[in-house]
């Protein structure tokens, strides 16, 4: 029984911890990533997951790309619930024995993100940016290789 | 009170001062730290010199900002050499640039930055 609590005391409590873990890629984070570093080494600097990956072949050589999210902004959303007082029995009422708001109002703070991409030569980290900035690059082997990367991005429905 | 009124006005414009892409738009190659610091209204968090490790005899002046971007901010830095603006950017930008010097200045900034 006890043993039972403690499997159920961590569990709860590694959920919660997973989900107060960022999900989002910042930009302090992108300014850790090196030319060179290979996939590993860029995970655990992102500290996120990659939402997806994707390989092709370039005149014999091998590129994969991985992206995340990266935080673009913030916006607060809100939502209104009724402020219902629940009685006795199930029956419910609004809520004019509470505070006399009719409604009550939930904010939270929500990313706003784009897609980041890492580009890897041979496993190694080769260029990193938002789609907009392979487009503009000064490096003439990306922007060499930009008519390929466009066929592997992937485009948000919004 | 016409110090007052002064003051309030002051006060007002400096809190409502951000350093934004608005400005970074405005960014040109050689403009001068004047020129600069005629359109962002902000002071740099940090102002440092640099000289890389690989050619000690270039010196470089590094601006360091907080760019907002809506309700998040970002490092971004400015760098100078002999009072000229040569390149801007999140430090990141930096460290992919095909330059291998301008690769080097972002990582000398940055360890720089954080002493």
């Amino acid at each position: 029984m006890r043993k039972n609590l403690i499997v159920l005391v961590t569990t709860f409590a590694l959920l919660l911890l997973v989900s107060c873990m960022p999900n989002v890629v910042t930009h302090n984070q992108l300014n850790q990533l090196q030319k060179g570093m290979v996939q590993a080494d860029v995970q655990k600097k992102l500290d996120v997951d990659p939402e997806g990956k994707k390989s092709f072949t370039v005149e014999g050589i091998q590129y994969s790309i991985e992206y995340y999210p990266l935080q673009t902004a913030q916006k607060k959303e809100s939502t209104y619930r009724p402020n219902y007082l629940y009685k006795s029995g199930g029956s419910k009422n609004w809520a004019d024995a509470n505070d006399g708001k009719r409604w009550i109002k939930d904010e939270k703070t929500v990313d706003l993100t784009e897609d980041m991409y890492c580009l890897y030569q041979g496993g190694k980290l080769r260029y990193w940016g938002m789609v907009g900035e392979f487009a503009k690059s000064e490096d003439l082997q990306i922007q060499a290789l930009n008519s390929e990367f466009f066929k592997y991005i992937r485009v948000k429905a919004d | 009170m016409k110090y007052l009124l002064l003051l309030t006005i002051t006060l007002f414009t400096v809190s409502c001062s951000t350093f934004s892409y608005i400005e970074v738009n405005k960014l040109r190659k050689g403009m001068k730290v004047e020129e600069v610091n005629s359109f962002v209204a902000i002071s740099p968090k940090k102002s440092f010199e640099i000289s890389l490790p690989s050619d000690a005899s270039k010196k470089f002046s590094v601006r360091e900002y907080f760019l907002t971007l809506g309700t998040i901010y970002a490092d971004f830095y400015m760098v100078f050499q002999d009072d000229k603006l040569i390149y801007w950017g999140f430090p990141y930008e930096f460290n992919r640039f095909p330059d291998p010097m301008i690769n080097e200045i972002g990582a000398t900034a940055a360890a720089e930055a954080q002493k």
